[in-house]
C-alpha cells in the first residue's frame, strides 16, 4: 500500500530533517539539542522515507550501510578523545580553537564538538540497523 | 641471553610452522626438524648460563632462565626425542589435513616445556606449566571431531590445571614463608623453610601440583585416557617429556623442601601405589598404546619413590632409570605407531609375526624391550640395578620388593607389547613403512646402547659391572618371571582382575556429569526461553539487593524536599500517565497496548519539560515516534490473535507495585542525603569557561562525562549488531510498508 501523499511529502522533508538535524547536532553544545536527538531526528527521517517507499530505496538514500556509519561513529569519538592525548594530556580531555568568520566574529571548535558528531553517526548506524534488520527480516 | 631466545626461537617456529607445512609433509618435517637438532647440539655442549630479567618490578616478580646439570638433561631429551617426532610426524601425518596446526602446537609445546625445565625462578616455571597443559590440551584433541578425543583432551586439561593450581598456591605460599622466588636462593633458606609453620601446606600443594602432572595415584587416569591424541603426540608429551615435568619439578624442590619425613612419606607412599597400579594394570591390556601408558605411569611412581628416597645414590639411579625410559618408551611408541600405520591394528592379541615384514621396527622394539626389561648391556639395566641398590643400601625392604614385582610386570609390558607383535604366527598383513616412521625408533632404542657413555651428562659414572650382588640376583630373578608370564602368561592375564569401580577415573566423571546436569537444570528454570520469565528474575534480584541494602543501612526518608515543587500541573500530568498506563495493561489489542504506551512517554516528556530539561523532553518524543515504528513492525510478523491475559496478574502485579516503590523510595533517600555542596554547582560553574558551552546537559554528556558517553554508544552499536544477527540467521524477506 503506498501513499502517493506520504512519498511526495517524505521526499521534501528528507533533506528538511536531515538540515535540522545537523542543526540540532552544532547547537547542541549552548541551546537544547546535542548528538543524540539529531541522531534520532535524522533516523526518523530515513525511517519515514522507509516507509514511504521501501528499504531499498532508504539505503540509497544513506549512501552508506548502517555498519558504515556506526562505526565511523565509533572512531570519530574516539579520535576525538585521542586528539588530547597527541598534547600529553589525557584522553578525552577537550581541545578548543577559536576560527575567525570574517565579519561573524568567532566561533569555538573543539572536540567534544567531533565527540558529538561521532555519537550522532553512531545513533543514526545503530538506530537504522535495528530497523532495517527488522523491517527486512 | 641465548636460552631466552631459545624459548623464543620455538614459539617463532610455532607460529611459522602452518606456512612451512607447504612445502610438503616430508620436506618441511624435516625441516623443522632441524631446529630442535640444533638446540640438542646447544644443550649437550653449552656451558652453564642464566638470565635475568625483573618482570613485574612493583612486584618483585621475577622472569629468569637458567641452564644447569639438571636442566641441561631434560633440556637435551626434549629437543633430541622432539627432533626425531618431528621427522615421524612428517610421515605419520602425511595425508592429514591440518598438519600445519599439528606442529605449531608441537613446536609450542617444546619451546614451553624447555620454559619449565630452564626456568630459574618459580614465578616463569608456573607460567610456562600452564602453558603445556594448553599444548598438550591442544595436542591430545587434536582430531577434535572424535567425542574421545575431546574428552580425554578435557580430562587431562582438568587435572593438570587443578594441578596447577595448587602448584601455583604452594609456590606463593613458598615465596611468603622464605621471601625469594628464586630456586638459588630457596635452597638457602632450606632450613628456615622447613622451620616455618606453613612447611606442610607448603609441600602437600606442590607436590599435589606435580603430582597431577606426573600421573601420579590418584591422578594417574588421565594418562592413559590421553592415549587418544596420534601416536607421536603420546610418544613426545606422554613418555618422554610432559610427564617427567612433574618429575622434575620434584627434583628441583627437593633441596628447597626435601629432607624431611613428610616428603619422604608422601613421596614414597605415592610413588609406590602409582608404580604397582602402574605395572599391574599394564598387563591387563590389549590395547599397545594402553599397555605402554600404564607402564610409564609405573615408571613415573619408581621415579618419584627414589626421589622421596633421598639419598645421592638414589637420586643417581632416578636420572639413570629416567633417561632410559626416555628412550625406550619413546621407541616403543614410535614402532607402535609405525606397527598400527601399517597394519591398521593396534591390539595386541591381533598382531603376529611382523618380523618378516618390518625387521627394522622390529629390531629397533627388541633392543627397546630388552632396555625395558633391565637386561645388559643397556641403560634400562644400569638404572634397574643403581635402583635396587640404592634402596637396599637405604634399608627400603618395601620399597625394594615393590620394585622388585614392579619390575617383573615391566619385563612381562615389554614382551606383550614389543616381542608378541613380531614374533609368531602371521596374523595381519602390513605394508612397507617410509624412513620417517622407524628412523625415530631406531635412534631412541640405540640409546640405550649409545647412552651407557653418557656420564657427562647425567653426572654419575654409568658401569654396567658392579659385581655378585644382590641387586644383579634380583635383577636376573625378575627377568625370568617376567619373561616366563611373557611365553606362558596369557591364560592367567585374561583372568586377572581389573580396576576396582571406586576408581579416580570414576569420580573425576561422576563430578563431571554431575556439573553439567545442574548447569542445565539452572538454565532451563533461570533461562527458559519467556521474556516474562526473564524480566520477573532480573526485577526480583534486583528488589532483594536493593531492599537488603536499604534495611542494613536504615536512611531516614525525607519528603519535604520532594514535595516542593508540586502543582496542579503536575498531579494532573501524573493522573494521565497513570490512566494510560492502566490502559495499556487492559486493553486487549497489540495496537492499543502501543498507543497506550506513546502516551506514557509523551507524558513523562512533557514531565521532563515541565522541569525544565528540553534535551531528555527531546530525545523522550523522538524515542517514542521511532517506539511506534518498530512496535508496528514487530507486530506485523506476529498472529493476528488478541494479546493473551496475564496467567498470573496478581503476583506480577505486586511484583511491580513493590519495584517502582522501591525505586521511588530509593530516590527520595537520595534526594534527602544531598552532596554539599551538590555536584550540579561544580558542573554549573565550569560549563562554559570550562567547557565552552551553555547548555549543562550537553556539555556533562560530551565533555565532563565523556567516557561514560563513549560506553553508551558502543553499548548502542552492540545491542544493533545483536538485533542484526538475531534476525538476519535466516532468509530474508522483505516485509511491505
Amino acid at each position: 500500500m503506498t501513499s502517493l501523499i506520504l512519498q511526495t511529502a517524505a521526499r521534501f522533508l528528507l533533506p528538511l530533517l536531515l538540515l535540522f538535524s545537523i542543526f540540532l547536532l552544532y547547537r547542541g553544545h549552548n541551546e537544547p539539542g546535542g548528538g543524540f536527538s539529531g541522531g534520532l531526528v535524522a533516523s526518523v527521517a530515513f525511517i519515514l522515507y522507509a516507509t514511504a517507499y521501501d528499504t531499498a530505496e532508504a539505503r540509497r538514500a544513506m549512501r552508506l550501510s548502517p555498519w558504515t556509519i556506526f562505526t565511523a561513529g565509533l572512531l570519530t569519538a574516539t579520535s576525538a578523545g585521542l586528539a588530547g592525548m597527541a598534547a600529553g594530556r589525557p584522553f578525552l580531555t577537550g581541545a578548543w580553537i577559536d576560527v575567525p568568520l570574517g565579519g561573524m566574529g568567532t566561533i569555538s571548535l573543539g572536540t567534544p564538538l567531533l565527540f558529538d558528531a561521532g555519537v550522532y553517526l553512531t545513533v543514526i548506524g545503530s538506530v537504522m540497523m535495528i530497523y532495517l534488520s527488522l523491517r527486512e527480516k | 641471553m641465548e636460552l631466552l631466545l631459545i624459548i623464543a626461537g620455538g614459539f617463532v617456529l610455532s607460529a611459522l610452522a602452518p606456512w612451512a607445512c607447504r612445502w610438503g609433509p616430508r620436506r618441511s618435517a624435516w625441516i623443522m626438524a632441524a631446529v630442535p637438532a640444533g638446540l640438542t647440539a646447544y644443550f649437550l655442549a653449552a656451558p652453564e648460563s642464566s638470565f635475568r630479567v625483573l618482570w613485574v618490578p612493583a612486584l618483585g616478580l621475577p622472569f629468569s632462565l637458567a641452564l644447569d646439570e639438571l636442566s641441561r638433561l631434560f633440556s637435551s631429551i626434549i629437543t633430541g626425542v622432539g627432533a626425531l617426532i618431528f621427522i615421524y610426524s612428517g610421515d605419520y601425518l602425511r595425508d592429514e589435513p591440518n598438519r600445519g596446526r599439528f606442529f605449531a602446537s608441537l613446536a609450542f609445546f617444546m619451546a614451553s616445556m624447555l620454559g619449565v625445565v630452564l626456568a630459574g625462578d618459580a614465578v616463569t616455571l608456573f607460567v610456562f606449566w600452564e602453558l603445556t597443559s594448553v599444548s598438550s590440551y591442544l595436542l591430545i584433541g587434536f582430531h577434535h571431531e572424535k567425542p574421545e578425543s575431546r574428552d580425554a583432551a578435557w580430562m587431562a586439561l582438568l587435572v593438570t590445571s587443578l594441578g596447577g593450581l595448587s602448584l601455583l598456591a604452594g609456590f606463593i605460599l613458598l615465596q611468603s614463608a622464605a621471601g625469594a622466588w628464586s630456586f638459588d636462593e630457596l635452597a638457602t633458606r632450606h632450613d628456615a623453610i622447613l622451620r616455618h609453620a606453613a612447611y606442610a601446606p607448603i609441600v602437600i600443594l606442590i607436590l599435589v601440583g606435580a603430582m597431577t602432572k606426573s600421573a601420579q595415584v590418584p591422578f594417574h587416569f588421565w594418562l592413559p585416557n590421553a592415549m587418544q591424541a596420534p601416536t607421536p603426540v603420546s610418544a613426545y608429551l606422554h613418555s618422554a617429556t610432559m610427564v617427567k615435568a612433574g618429575i622434575y619439578v620434584m627434583v628441583r624442590m627437593s633441596p628447597v623442601l626435601g629432607g624431611t619425613d613428610l616428603w619422604e612419606l608422601i613421596l614414597c607412599v605415592v610413588g609406590t601405589s602409582t608404580l604397582l597400579v602402574g605395572a599391574y594394570q599394564s598387563v591387563l591390556q590389549q590395547d599397545l598404546k594402553l599397555i605402554l601408558a600404564y607402564s610409564t605411569v609405573g615408571v613415573l611412581g619408581l621415579l618419584t619413590l627414589l626421589i622421596g628416597a633421598g639419598t645421592p645414590d638414589a637420586r643417581a639411579a632416578m636420572i639413570l632409570y629416567l633417561a632410559a625410559h626416555a628412550g625406550y618408551k619413546g621407541a616403543l611408541f614410535l614402532v607402535a605407531g609405525a606397527v598400527d600405520h601399517a597394519t591398521g591394528e593396534r591390539r595386541v592379541d591381533r598382531l603376529g609375526g611382523l618380523a618378516r615384514k618390518m625387521p627394522v621396527a622390529a629390531a629397533a622394539a627388541l633392543v627397546a624391550a630388552a632396555s625395558m626389561a633391565g637386561l645388559p648391556p643397556l641403560l634400562g639395566f644400569v638404572g634397574k640395578e643403581a635402583s635396587f641398590e640404592a634402596l637396599m643400601e637405604d634399608g627400603r625392604w618395601l620399597s625394594t620388593g615393590a620394585v622388585w614385582i614392579g619390575s617383573i610386570f615391566f619385563v612381562w609390558a615389554a614382551g606383550l607389547a614389543a616381542v608378541r607383535p613380531f614374533f609368531g604366527a602371521p596374523t595381519v598383513d602390513a605394508h612397507a613403512s617410509p624412513l620417517g616412521l622407524w628412523l625415530g625408533g631406531v635412534v631412541l632404542a640405540s640409546m640405550g646402547l649409545v647412552l651407557l657413555f653418557g656420564e657427562p651428562l647425567f653426572g654419575t659414572p654409568v658401569s654396567l659391572w658392579h659385581g655378585w650382588s644382590v641387586a644383579l640376583a634380583l635383577g636376573a630373578a625378575s627377568w625370568a618371571a617376567g619373561a616366563a608370564l611373557t611365553v606362558k602368561g596369557e591364560p592367567l592375564r585374561r583372568r586377572l582382575p581389573q580396576a576396582a569401580s571406586w576408581s579416580p577415573e570414576r569420580l573425576y566423571s561422576g563430578v563431571r556429569a554431575g556439573l553439567i546436569s545442574f548447569a542445565e537444570l539452572q538454565t532451563r528454570v533461570l533461562q527458559n526461553g519467556l521474556l516474562r520469565v526473564y524480566l520477573l528474575i532480573t526485577f526480583a534480584a534486583f528488589l532483594l539487593a536493593v531492599l537488603v541494602a536499604l534495611v542494613l543501612s536504615a536512611p531516614r526518608l525525607e519528603l519535604s524536599q520532594a514535595s516542593k515543587d508540586i502543582g496542579a500541573l503536575e498531579i494532573g500530568l501524573g493522573l494521565i500517565v497513570l490512566a494510560a498506563a492502566l490502559f495499556t495493561l487492559r486493553i486487549r489489542s497489540r495496537v492499543g497496548a502501543v498507543v497506550g504506551l506513546g502516551v506514557i512517554g509523551a507524558g513523562v516528556a512533557l514531565f521532563y519539560v515541565l522541569f525544565s530539561a528540553p534535551d531528555l523532553a527531546m530525545t523522550q518524543v523522538l524515542v517514542e515516534v521511532l517506539a511506534v515504528f518498530l512496535f508496528v513492525l514487530v507486530f506485523y510478523s506476529m498472529p493476528r490473535t488478541p494479546q493473551p491475559r496475564d496467567p498470573s496478574p496478581v503476583s506480577h502485579a505486586i511484583l511491580s507495585l513493590l519495584v517502582g516503590g522501591t525505586v521511588a523510595a530509593v530516590l527520595l533517600i537520595a534526594i534527602a542525603h544531598q552532596f554539599r555542596p551538590p555536584v550540579s554547582e561544580y558542573f554549573v560553574e565550569r560549563s562554559v569557561p570550562e567547557g565552552h558551552g551553555r547548555n549543562v546537559v550537553n556539555v556533562i554528556l560530551v565533555d565532563f562525562r565523556a567516557l561514560d558517553t563513549l560506553g553508551e554508544i558502543t553499548v548502542l552499536t552492540l545491542a544493533a549488531l545483536g538485533v542484526f544477527t538475531l534476525l538476519r540467521a535466516g532468509p530474508r524477506k522483505e516485509t511491505p510498508s
